[in-house]
């Protein structure tokens, strides 16, 4: 996949390709030649009917996709649009290949970027005027990877800087927020900024906690777990054990989804994310947005849960979403009940054993991005989460993206106020 | 000889582990560094016991290096991360042929080895430095004094420095304490041509998350890795298109055809192979390529031939040199010369010859460098050590690298205001002077 270089000049203002059934009032495009003769041109879609349309072709681009992220996917993706959209300015920018050799003449979808675009730029404490796209991340979205079609990966992301360049969205900045640092879409804009020289900056970025297995479980809980620890954990599990039935059961085919979903809600909503309002069955939206994409992960056979019963009574819980070769950890919970077993960690640690005889998955990323959280004391991988801020296309924007180091420098130097928003 | 001793002491945090997660906090200004800075140079010995009691130590001679040696190398055998251009066996030869009239410095990171409290200390971090006067990460020399890792163009293809698993986060506190301290007088640390994904990456951005260093990466680019798949002819079918490997077949096939062709490897596992004739050969053919047209050979030069003629027999010597040959009637059109340390290796030079460009004798031989590394298990990944723009390892190796250089602030008020300035020193060249000012 060799990349042409793109220049500014070529990109163009066209009408939008022909795409079967679809009729989009609202979508704008630019288009540029790629490699092979490939013509790359970016869709902006701003309503949900005109997304529908896609839905085929964006399964199909999550399926083909160089780094896969299940919040992306449009069945994760659309029922959240549903949820947390209303109020919010969201577009889509699809980018497409049009290869009338290739696919019957219509264009192949190769990369969706889920943006919201807001007013002010708010990576730094204060809010600085500038308008700004940045990926989408709604409540229960933990990682903003966009999806990009292997075998087309530079030419998607030059085709949508090409697009951010010509300016028709207005905004001076791009935010690509919550990205994986340890993938080849960074990889890709590392790659791009290189190669055109392009002013970014890093504007936040942490790490979290990884899975990725070793030769056996025993092996991999005896580097994670001191002595001490393991053994106080057999002894938690042992009088559990002798406070009842013990058992650790995984969600099959076979089971009632509704069930395992209703008591995983109402065991998280009996702790403290319960009182603390935090819980998914708190709010109504938020219930029924989770509700709508365990079933459909259930029917696709993408849900996994886990849980751990005392006399047939969850005590712990966990539910996962698995895509490609790796897994997302969605939610935990717990009952406090039990807080001195730590039946949250016997669940992961059982967690780890299951994982270990699933030689398909090889990583699970946390999802958790608290401190000091269980899995950074069981697991033993890392992945890099950043925020990463480009100028779009305005001269303003590479400015802002410039001064940013040296506007937090005087910030914290002279104005001794916290640079970063907490 | 110059030895500074610099004693830090942390908490007994498990270490064990990778480095913690944290968001970036920010606004607390890094105290412990700031006292540090105010003090004279803080006492040699720390009494307290608890956990481990990191001390830097600094050499700033090579004869004086030599004596470390042991330790270094037990150091490169349980590093977090393998890089093998900074094993000694490897380094002392290259700082010795380049290092020339620059500036060396070594900081060795030390602790009492828990097994043996009375014995040697135990090695924990080992940074090759070298002093600038001027940081040039920007076309205008800025003239900030500036410690860089050491790095040889064209030789040494990663300066990721070596950390001990298990020690690493202490390791590279005590590093950057010492750094703090400021007993030198320099404003930057350039890290330059390190991982920007993996252990050694993970340390860093956790240090430098919970220090809020001032930091800026100046450059940062992927280079082709490899990354065995379940087999050999799994990976290449996952990497290129049925055409390209009918194709492929055909060419082996034709020059099959035309005369006696066969795939050599000089194999550490073997042994017994006359290393010094395959050394030779390479070279001479190396210089017949394109390479030495260009006068980009080893052989080009005499310091470049006895550095890697001394490289390559102790490689071999320690079972860590790999090469690979395509030869045609006897003699080679293409070959390869890779280092393998622990699970990692690293492709070092490449040549062919271009009478048979047609071919493509090169791409021959690399998949039969994919299927040796599938036959070693060991072997979990492998760097091209490649330019990011070249298209046929880009090709037919798929997962990629990212390598970065990251100036870091020493905890100086110039060197803060310089790094974050440094992007806008870039805007404002690339604006108002239009001038390019990435430095190439």
């Amino acid at each position: 996949m060799a990349n042409e270089k793109v220049t500014g000049g070529s990109v163009i203002d066209a009408p939008a390709p022909p795409l079967p059934d679809a009729s989009r009032p609202s979508a704008r495009d630019v288009t540029a030649d790629g490699a092979h003769g490939v013509r790359m041109s970016v869709v902006v879609i701003n309503d949900l009917t005109a997304l529908e349309k896609y839905v085929p072709a964006w399964e199909d681009l999550a399926a083909n996709a160089i780094e896969p992220n299940a919040f992306y996917e449009p069945w994760m993706m659309m029922p959240a649009i549903r949820a947390f959209g209303a109020g919010r300015r969201l577009q889509f920018a699809l980018v497409l290949a049009n290869e009338p050799a290739r696919h019957d003449g219509a264009p192949l979808l190769c990369g969706i970027f889920p943006l919201e675009r807001q007013n002010h730029y708010q990576g730094l404490s204060r809010k600085l005027p500038f308008k700004t796209l940045r990926l989408w991340k709604h409540k229960y979205c933990y990682l903003c990877t966009p999806l990009v079609r292997e075998g087309y990966g530079q030419q998607v992301i030059a085709a949508f800087f090409d697009w951010l360049d010509a300016g028709s969205h207005d905004c001076s900045l791009m935010e690509f927020r919550f990205i994986a640092g340890d993938g080849l879409f960074n990889g890709l804009l590392i790659d791009y900024f290189e190669r055109r020289t392009k002013l970014h900056y890093i504007s936040m970025y942490f790490l979290r906690a990884m899975f990725r297995p070793t030769v056996d479980a025993d092996t991999y809980i005896c580097a994670a777990l001191s002595a001490k620890h393991r053994k106080m954990v057999r002894r938690q599990e042992r009088q559990l054990s002798e406070i009842g039935r013990l058992e650790y059961d995984a969600l099959t085919p076979d089971d009632d989804v509704e069930v395992w979903i209703e008591e995983f809600l109402r065991l998280e909503a009996g702790g403290w994310k319960g009182r603390e309002n935090t819980a998914i069955a708190s709010d109504e939206s938020d219930q029924s947005y989770f509700r709508s994409i365990a079933e459909e992960a259930f029917r696709r056979g993408r849900l996994s849960m886990l849980a751990l019963r005392l006399d047939g009574r969850p005590i712990a819980y966990k539910c996962d979403f698995p895509a490609g070769r790796g897994l997302f950890t969605f939610r935990i919970a717990f009952d406090e009940n039990y807080a001195r077993n730590s039946p949250g960690m016997l669940l992961e640690i059982e967690n780890v054993r299951r994982l270990h005889a699933r030689p398909q998955i090889e990583w699970v990323d946390s999802c958790n991005d608290s401190f000091s959280s269980m899995f950074n004391r069981l697991w033993l991988g890392r992945r890099t989460i950043l925020d990463v801020v480009v100028g779009a296309g305005k001269t303003w924007g590479d400015w802002v993206v410039a001064a940013i180091p040296l506007l937090k420098l005087l910030n914290r130097k002279l104005l001794r106020s916290d640079a970063f928003p907490q | 000889m110059m030895k500074t001793i610099f004693t830090r002491r942390t908490k007994s945090a498990d270490s064990t582990k990778g480095p913690l997660t944290r968001r970036e906090v920010i606004g607390v200004a890094p105290l412990q560094a700031q006292q540090a800075a105010n003090g004279s140079r803080p006492s040699e010995v720390d009494v307290t016991t608890d956990g481990a009691k990191m001390s830097v130590v600094i050499v700033d001679d090579l004869t004086a290096l030599e004596k470390h040696i042991a330790a270094w190398e037990e150091l490169a055998a349980a590093a977090i991360e393998p890089n093998v251009f900074y094993e000694p066996w490897m380094l002392m030869p290259a700082l010795r042929a380049y290092s020339g009239a620059g500036r060396l410095l070594f900081a060795l990171v030390q602790t009492p080895d828990p097994a043996r409290p009375n014995g040697p200390p135990l090695l924990c971090g080992f940074f090759p430095l070298e002093l600038k006067d001027h940081y040039d990460g920007i076309s205008n020399r800025l003239p900030l004094k500036t410690l860089c890792l050491w790095r040889k163009q064209e030789m040494i293809y990663l300066c990721a420095p070596l950390l001990r698993a298990g020690y690493g986060r202490e390791a590279l506190a005590a590093f950057f304490d010492w750094l703090g301290a400021g007993d030198h007088n320099y404003s930057l640390m350039e890290f330059g041509f390190v991982t920007g994904e993996g252990p050694f990456h993970h340390l860093l951005l956790d240090y430098l998350n919970q220090h809020l260093k001032f930091t800026y990466v100046t450059e940062a680019f992927t280079r082709a890795l490899f990354r065995p798949a379940a087999d050999a002819e799994d990976y290449v079918r996952s990497a290129l298109g049925r055409f390209r490997r009918k194709e492929l077949r055909r060419l082996e096939k034709r020059l099959a055809e035309t005369g006696r062709l066969e795939y050599r490897t000089l194999d550490p596992c073997v042994g017994g192979d006359d290393v010094d004739a395959w050394v030779e050969e390479f070279l001479e053919f190396e210089a017949k390529s394109w390479k030495g047209k260009g006068g980009r050979a080893l052989d080009c030069s005499e310091t470049d031939r006895k550095y890697f003629m001394e490289i390559a027999r102790e490689a071999f010597r320690r079972g860590k040199l790999m090469m690979l040959a395509l030869r045609f009637n006897g003699s080679p059109i293409a070959y390869k010369v890779n280092f393998l340390s622990g699970d990692g290796s690293f492709a070092f030079k490449i040549a062919f010859d271009e009478e048979y460009a047609r071919y493509s004798p090169g791409v021959l031989l690399e998949l039969e460098n994919i299927r040796l590394l599938h036959e070693r298990a060991q072997i979990r990944w492998m760097d091209s050590c490649a330019n990011p723009d070249r298209f046929m390892i880009n090709q037919l190796w798929t997962d990629r690298r990212a390598i970065q250089t990251l100036v870091i602030s020493t905890g100086k008020r110039q060197g803060d205001l310089v790094v974050a300035a440094i992007p806008l020193l870039k805007w404002c060249n690339r604006r108002i002077f239009r001038r390019d000012l990435l430095g190439r």
